[in-house]
């Protein structure tokens, strides 16, 4: 689990015999592809995988992949070459990292089109079509308009459209027919995996959570692409399940959580660098619920009715793309289930979507839940990660 | 030839201070992609607020919005906070929710400023073919709702017949602003791209009735005095590219100046590209609004870059532009982003360079600003 040198001082909760099948998945996801010989197509973090599969070809979750290469190579020149192409310096890390490794050559993925996200963040949508352009391969975006309540109709059917169009379009690229019922198939093959993720979030609410906060970092991330195959992500994470439920009935804590942890629920993006989760214990915390990917997994996308129109809706209720005050006021349900003694809003220096909301969300979140709230900001080295220590731990202890 | 107008901006808030207290109504907005029409029709007084380049008023934005930020938005939000004299008079303000910044601001305005802020998705990819249609259908719904709160502020019903004289009327101001861009660019040297930039912004605050009358005089002289143009020199001539340039962001524009080059034309939002397309008045009225306002030259959030290449290649070339300036603000990702496609087409199309100028409301950079500025100069000319 720790063999990349850059890893080393990552600690894994070794006792978690299922997690190093996980693991394992999550780092052998570009073999995978080109053993199964689908088509990648290299999409944006918060795109339902579905509408990728329902086309026969996979999902890639291009900057969480590309920024854990980044982490366990340590291979920092990369970025350069995503300023060389355009990308400001001072942009989104993850962006960077990953338009840079696209770029440089440097990553092993096969990947074979774009699936970009428009309307969401606008250096992401950037950052894809400067990819596209500089290896010539085709880009696809999918439009998701502002979430206002007053504008729902026009705006579910405007999805409708968006995906509608998507399936034509890619499908004709694919040579794959779209079909009601492939969509519908696959997106009960992905709630599954929801089912999963929510099952797994749930135990964190246990009063002895019984997973660490790197674990479940990673267990919720897989829910940006399915790790390329849903039905061995069901098998992966089951596994997962049963052992921390079995942890949780238990009563048994993973190794590295202190007794009577302040209990923290994380929101944003996160840092690249793992580190950082080992921090929250290593400070006297234990996570116990984070919304990075949770959008992608807040509740089942409805499977009986019309498929097209239902998921429509689902998409324009994720969070992601809620203005803050809507987005805050959604997650509280959440946060709440989580029962977390504080929370914990991190910011990617540089990101001028979630980030630049950080002051309504911290505000928001105080109010309707009454708790300690605190942001953090971090860039893309480690360093900044380091520097958070003392923050994390005077925080936690001020929690206490 | 522009005195009177830089007068009239100055007495402007003074103005608007005594239209207010005789019951008039002032919306202000921000971003091209707002119809000051419907502002206009529901008989409120329309602002575009670009003011911006405040030092101070960029620090106190940052009480709200992250030091990272896009710089005009930052100065947006700290000139509500700081009272700025115009911000201070309006009964609303409209905002087209385009990039992630314009996002930010409706929200902050929204949620820590005692004025109705009335938001406009705008469909980011306006003009992908096949999807064109259902882009139209969520804009025109937009813009309704904008004309039904117009009217709930105003109390006044927004007619047919006002909206289509209203928009007889900025056609008007258009055609006239365009006449005034043309001089710029046929070298008569009349009246220079800095005074009609100038005139451009006066008129996102006067008077607009005000405003006519006094670029119609301004046309009036420029043609009679036809022939009698100054002789040409020999400036390097540049055409200026890039994120939103507000009333008093100068510094670029004076650099340029002190370092001996000419700007001639430019593609900026709140320049040439404002004037740009008159709204069609032979259908359905909010048609010819969406038309003219979704399907302008896309600014750099909306996804057809081709459509703004094209535009920007074309007025490079109309005003003989030996180099382009690629002005972005620091944080401007939208823009920032598409630097290198502009930079190797307009050397392809043109055999032109191109210059970034990366920069934001701070004296600090004005030294490595104006070296970047003069080199290029330098290498225009042969030296």
């Amino acid at each position: 689990m720790t063999e990349q040198a850059a890893l080393t001082r990552i600690r894994f909760d070794k006792s978690l015999k299922s997690f190093t099948n996980l693991w394992k998945m999550i780092m052998e996801s570009t073999s995978r592809i080109e053993n199964d010989k689908s088509k990648m197509i290299a999409k944006w973090r918060l795109f339902p995988p579905e509408i990728i599969y329902a086309l026969g070809a996979s999902p890639y979750d291009l900057l969480l992949h590309e920024g854990l290469a980044r982490t366990s190579t340590r291979d920092l020149k990369v970025t350069g070459y995503a300023i060389e192409a355009g990308l400001s310096a001072d942009s989104c890390p993850w962006n960077l990292t990953s338009t840079g490794r696209i770029l440089a050559k440097k990553s092993s993925a096969p990947v074979s089109m774009f699936l970009a996200g428009a309307g969401l963040c606008d250096i992401s949508l950037k950052s894809w079509q400067i990819m596209a352009r500089q290896t010539g391969k085709p880009i696809y975006s999918m439009e998701i308009p502002m979430f206002d309540s007053r504008s729902e109709r026009r705006a579910v059917s405007f999805i409708q459209g968006e995906l509608t169009s998507l399936f034509t379009r890619l499908g004709r690229r694919l040579g794959h027919q779209y079909s009601e019922s492939r969509l519908r198939d696959e997106v009960k093959k992905g709630n599954r995996v929801r089912k999963l993720l929510l099952g797994i979030t749930s135990l964190l609410s246990h009063n002895s959570p019984p997973l660490n906060a790197l674990e479940y970092f990673l267990v919720h991330a897989t829910a940006g692409d399915y790790l390329q195959n849903p039905d061995s992500l069901v098998a992966t994470l089951s596994e997962v399940k049963d052992e921390t439920e079995m942890r949780a009935s238990e009563g048994k804590c993973p190794p590295a959580i202190v007794d009577d942890p302040v209990r923290i629920y994380y929101i944003g993006m996160a840092p690249q660098d793992l580190h950082f989760w080992n921090m929250i214990e290593d400070s006297g915390g234990v996570l116990v619920g984070c919304d990075t990917y949770l959008p992608l997994f807040y509740s089942l996308i409805p499977e009986n009715g019309s498929i097209l129109g239902d998921f429509a809706k689902w998409i324009w209720i994720m969070s992601h793309h809620m203005p803050a005050t809507d987005r805050a006021k959604t997650l509280v349900k959440y946060v709440k289930q989580q029962k977390p003694d504080a929370v914990v809003i991190g910011n990617v220096t540089g990101c001028r979507n979630l980030s630049s909301s950080d002051r309504i969300i911290r505000e928001t979140l105080k109010e309707d839940l009454g708790i300690s709230t605190t942001s953090f900001e971090f860039g893309s080295s480690d360093d900044d990660v380091a520097l958070l220590e003392p923050h994390i731990k005077a925080f936690i202890e001020m929690c206490r | 030839m522009i005195e009177s107008l830089t007068e009239m901006v100055k007495e402007r808030p003074e103005s608007l201070k005594r239209s207010k207290e005789n019951g008039s109504k002032v919306v202000g907005y921000f971003c091209s992609y707002i119809p000051e029409e419907l502002i206009a029709a529901a008989g409120m007084i329309p602002i575009r607020l670009v003011s911006g380049s405040s030092p101070e008023a960029m620090l106190v934005g940052e009480q709200y919005v992250k030091p990272y930020s896009c710089p005009y938005v930052r100065s947006c939000i700290g000139n509500m906070a700081n009272s700025n004299s115009y911000y201070e008079l309006l009964d609303a303000v409209c905002v087209a929710c385009t990039c992630d910044g314009m996002k930010n601001l409706q929200e902050y305005w929204k949620r820590y400023f005692d004025v109705p802020v009335y938001t406009v998705g705008v469909p980011q990819t306006s003009n992908r073919f096949r999807t064109r249609q259902q882009a139209i259908d969520y804009f025109t719904g937009e813009l309704k709702e904008l004309k039904q709160s117009l009217e709930e502020l105003s109390g006044r019903k927004i007619t047919d017949k006002r909206l289509r004289e209203t928009a007889r009327f900025y056609n008007l101001v258009r055609s006239r602003m365009r006449r005034l861009y043309e001089y710029t660019r046929t070298e008569s040297f009349l009246i220079s791209w800095r005074e009609v930039f100038k005139i451009s912004h006066a008129g996102f605050l006067l008077d607009r009735t005000q405003f006519l009358q006094e670029i119609t005089k301004m046309a009036e002289t420029l043609k009679s005095a036809k022939g009698i143009a100054e002789k040409r020199d020999s400036k390097p001539r540049l055409a200026i590219y890039g994120s939103v340039m507000s009333l008093e962001d100068t510094k670029v524009l004076d650099l340029v100046e002190n370092a001996g080059g000419k700007i001639v034309g430019d593609a900026l939002c709140t320049g040439a590209k404002f004037w740009r397309k008159d709204v069609a008045l032979d259908g359905p009225l909010m048609d010819g609004l969406v038309e003219r306002y979704l399907h302008n030259i896309p600014c750099a959030y909306m996804t057809d870059t081709t459509m703004r290449l094209n535009y920007v290649v074309a007025r490079a070339r109309e005003s003989n532009a030996q180099g382009l300036i690629y002005y972005t603000l620091k944080s401007c990702d939208t823009f920032r982003s598409e630097v290198r496609i502009f930079e190797e087409t307009l050397q392809k199309e043109l055999g032109i360079p191109t210059l970034l100028i990366e920069t934001e409301y701070s004296p600090a950079d004005i030294g490595t600003t104006r070296t970047k500025i003069e080199a290029f100069l330098e290498m225009l000319e042969g030296v």
